[in-house]
């Protein structure tokens, strides 16, 4: 019986005058990996921004049962939870190192070092590329860059927005592996966002199904998957 | 609360008519008024200095970007109108599209660089030419006067316009002279505004991209109206130094401090409407006259006239402090404040888009945030 | 040759505050995005400060310290409760709120001081007749080495904060992505904040460094140099730290040659003439300037 992680309810968000959201509830367990899928438009986005507190919100959102409503950014990262954020958000002028250390940014033990080592046993092409500039990277070493830069802070709960897009399906396998293997061995919590979802469900453990602003459906990944009307508008078969 | 109104209906068309009215009656009444020629005088300089901010208002309409440097452009005008005169004897009139002319090639060749770039680098370009104007005016002396200036410009009224001559009727031709032309450039950038070019690049400013893809040429568009918005402030520059009879490099309007003045008067009024610079012209002018006198005004605490001995600038700081603060309480100017509490009352309820190019959709009338009009930065 | 190296190292005295003060514009403008208008006249009233200290008794280079840590406060505190709030507003409005703070500033000095004419100002540096280096028969004055290793100490500094520090680090990414910042733990108003108290104590200095040279202070003695400066920036690439240290080397010792070389075609008046020229070949041949990133370029 895992603890719930994260807790979110009742959450309405927008922008200005525009709902996007319209009262969201759901949770992570500990050691889970949870997906929410949706089409354009459904508010995925919108979702994880409320939830990371980055746009204003209403309603509750509980990280390891502390609401974490009016933190500051470096506080919610030192709770342990940690954002990529859709379209990479890499700092493209900094170095592929530059960018893990800052990552580690609100971190003060010694370990950082060996950490960066470690990601680039995790990652080989960003240990190739340590030295250059995150904008020469290609998309799905950025996409790389940009998972291991969160998981830098030490994250408890990663929060991943469209990490799949625009990326190649053989890239897709290996980031998603890498991923399920953190959640298997470490027990790193997972919430994944995605449009096209089909390897998502590989590795989680819940679905949550969001339209325009709403969940319309949840459930454990094997339900999820063989609902015949998702399987078909969101994993494409 | 708010009274609807559709747009084009009967009683949308009896207020604008009602404003329009309103508008002609301040413009014209000084025609059957006896106003002296000081009272003409300041009505010609607010005309001038709203001529000179309009021109501004044009460039960050379309282009979204800012000039620092149109004081170079007023002063080219007034030099224009000076050396014609003074050393060539032309009447003062037809010195006008010369000035024009002159302020708008210079335009299209310092724009030419920099308006295919961000705002930044027109700023820097415009800041440098601001700069380096008086400077050029004093090495040129030959040509300039130089510190001396040229002086004696005097454009006394022709006689089909049936005022007196001498000082009295220079005075009121001087006033209707500004004003013409003030209504001139008025037109002027209200037909471009609404026209199908204008139009598109005012929603295109801010993505480039987009334009060109529209077949809008967005570099050539803007530079050319970067040259017609510099010819305006040459125009208003020509009247300026009519009405001060002479163009100095010593005057503030030439230099740097002139083109923050053009600037700060359209931000006072409002960045994203055509009222915005006569209304602001009006503001400026009176707060800058109370400013002066704040000193000698006898309602102010003795010991403040005390701290105030000996210290100058007190009418530039108060300015500086109150225009930081409008940045706060109003950005979009006063005539942007002032739609938006008229919104409280009246909302124009805009008709279905027709084919026509020429469609009457005011811009910031309709309902929708005249903010949109204000340039990213 | 003695007049080339004569005009040389003047013109490397005379860009190292060009450079000084530039360092100041891409610092600002890197971190917001922002061209701060007031630079040049935050720059004087710090010299103004500088010289009202040691008139009250310190020592020269400790009203100039003193003066350099008063303009990095209180420029936080512009950020955090002029222009920050202004911004999210408009980011129009804050080009004009800076050219408020130009006015404002540039008229506070005589106000507040009641001064109308310059007030002399200790040199910093050994200005005796005969505080010079010889070099191939031109005079290096020790004064001009002075503000040559100054800007070279500054620039040192500012290079280990930015690449060595842990602040430093948050204030590149902020400069390269302020979206992403927070999602790391950085607070972007906090660097943004710190970034324009920076800004404003290398100004500080440059300030400090004019008024030395000049021997005085006076409310309109920034003004050329601000320009310049921009010229400087634009030169060596607006978000470019290097671009503008080398930008302002290279146009001060230009400007200073042709100056020299010419004297009757440019004046002192006209040397603001090689900085638009400067200005208008950058813009037209390469942008970005010598160091800067594309980015700066094309709306």
């Amino acid at each position: 019986m895992s603890e719930l992680l994260l807790e979110v309810g009742g959450l309405h968000a927008g922008y200005g005058p525009v709902e996007v959201l319209h009262g969201i509830d759901l949770t992570v367990a500990t050691g889970e990996v949870v997906v929410v899928l949706g089409a354009n438009g459904a508010g995925k986005t919108t979702m994880m921004r409320a939830v990371s507190g980055t746009i204003a919100r209403r309603g509750s959102v509980r990280l390891a049962g502390d609401d974490i409503g009016r933190t500051s950014p470096d506080a919610i990262v030192r709770a342990g939870l940690a954002q990529v954020p859709q379209g990479r958000g890499t700092f493209v002028d900094l170095s592929v190192d530059d960018n893990l250390r800052a990552g580690a940014y609100t971190r003060k033990d010694d370990y950082v070092g060996a950490d960066i080592a470690r990601w680039f046993e995790v990652f080989p092409r960003l240990a190739q590329r340590r030295t250059q500039k995150a904008g020469s990277l290609s998309g799905g070493e950025q996409q790389m860059l940009a998972v291991a830069r969160a998981l830098m802070s030490r994250p408890t709960l990663l929060l991943c927005d469209e990490p799949s897009l625009g990326l190649a399906p053989l890239i897709v396998q290996e980031l998603f592996g890498i991923l399920g293997r953190l959640n298997s061995e470490e027990g790193l919590s997972v919430l994944l966002v995605e449009q096209n979802a089909n390897l998502a469900m590989d590795i989680a453990d819940r679905a949550y199904l969001l339209e325009t602003g709403t969940i319309v459906a949840s459930g454990d990944a094997e339900t999820i998957r063989n609902d015949d009307a998702i399987r078909k508008a969101y994993l494409g078969y | 609360m708010p009274i609807r109104l559709d747009q084009g209906s009967p009683p949308h068309w009896a207020l604008r008519a009602l404003g329009a009215l309103a508008v002609a009656y301040l413009a014209l009444s000084p025609a059957f008024r006896d106003l002296s020629p000081s009272e003409f005088g300041e009505l010609t300089d607010i005309a001038v200095l709203a001529l000179a901010a309009l021109s501004l208002n044009l460039l960050i309409g379309f282009t979204g970007q800012i000039s620092i440097g149109h004081s170079a452009f007023f002063g080219i005008g007034a030099y224009t109108l000076a050396i014609l005169v003074a050393d060539h004897g032309w009447t003062p009139g037809w010195t006008y599209p010369v000035a024009a002319l002159i302020c708008f090639v210079v335009g299209v060749f310092v724009g030419v660089p920099a308006l295919r770039l961000r705002g930044l680098y027109l700023a820097l370009v415009t800041l440098s030419l601001a700069q380096i104007f008086p400077a050029l005016v004093r090495k040129f002396d030959e040509l300039t006067g130089g510190s001396a200036g040229i002086g004696g410009l005097n454009y006394d009224a022709p006689g089909w316009t049936g005022f007196e001559s001498g000082r009295r009727g220079r005075a009121e031709w001087m006033y209707w002279l500004a004003l013409g032309t003030l209504a001139l450039g008025y037109v002027l950038v209200r037909n471009l505004v609404k026209s199908r070019v204008g139009r598109s690049m005012v929603a295109v400013r801010d993505n480039t991209t987009a334009a060109s893809v529209m077949g809008v040429h967005v570099a050539a568009t803007k530079t050319i109206v970067f040259g017609l918005s510099a010819a305006l402030a040459g125009v208003a520059g020509c009247t300026f130094a009519l009405r001060q009879t002479q163009a100095t490099p010593e005057n503030l309007n030439f230099t740097i401090i002139g083109a923050i003045i053009f600037l700060v008067i359209m931000v006072v009024g409002g960045a994203g409407s055509l009222a915005g610079p006569i209304v602001g012209a009006f503001v400026y002018y009176r707060v800058d006259q109370f400013t002066r006198e704040v000193p000698d005004k006898t309602w102010l605490p003795d010991s403040f006239r005390d701290f105030l001995q000996g210290r100058p600038n007190l009418a530039t700081l108060v300015f500086a402090v109150l225009l930081i603060l409008l940045m706060f309480l109003a950005p979009f100017g006063l005539v942007g404040l002032a739609k938006r509490i008229g919104r409280r009352f009246v909302v124009v309820v805009p008709s279905a888009p027709t084919d026509q190019p020429g469609a009457p959709v005011e811009p910031g009338e309709a309902g929708a945030p005249e903010e949109a009009a204000l340039p990213a930065g | 040759m003695e007049r080339f190296l004569q005009y040389f190292f003047d013109g490397l005295s005379q860009g190292s505050i060009y450079a000084l003060l530039a360092l100041g514009l891409v610092i600002i403008y890197r971190g917001s995005g922002y061209l701060n208008f007031a630079q040049g006249e935050m720059a004087m009233i710090s010299a103004f400060m500088a010289w009202w200290f040691a008139d009250m008794g310190l020592s020269p280079w400790l009203a100039v310290g003193v003066a350099v840590v008063v303009a990095f406060v209180v420029a936080m505190g512009v950020e955090r409760f002029i222009i920050r709030p202004i911004g999210h507003r408009s980011p129009f409005a804050v080009v004009v709120a800076s050219i408020g703070l130009f006015l404002g500033l540039n008229a506070l000095a005589p106000f507040a001081w009641k001064v109308t004419i310059p007030e002399a100002f200790e040199s910093l540096f050994p200005n005796e007749p005969t505080d010079f280096v010889s070099v191939g028969g031109a005079e290096w004055r020790e004064q001009n080495i002075g503000v040559l290793v100054v800007l070279a100490v500054t620039a040192g500094v500012l290079y280990l904060v930015f690449q060595r520090t842990r602040f430093g680090l948050a204030m590149r990414a902020v400069a390269s992505n302020p979206e992403s910042s927070p999602l790391v733990g950085i607070r972007t108003g906090q660097v943004l904040a710190v970034s324009w108290g920076m800004a404003a104590a290398v100004g500080a200095l440059g300030g400090a460094m004019v008024a030395s040279l000049r021997g005085n202070v006076d409310a309109s003695m920034m003004l050329t140099i601000f320009f310049a400066a921009t010229a400087a920036a634009t030169l060596g690439g607006y978000d470019s730290l290097l671009g503008a240290v080398f930008g302002g080397i290279v146009l001060g010792v230009f400007e200073n040659m042709v100056a020299g070389y010419q004297p009757d075609v440019v004046g002192q008046e006209l040397k603001g003439v090689v900085s638009l020229l400067v200005i208008l070949v950058v813009l037209l041949v390469k942008p970005s300037g010598l160091f800067g990133s594309q980015r700066v370029e094309r709306v």
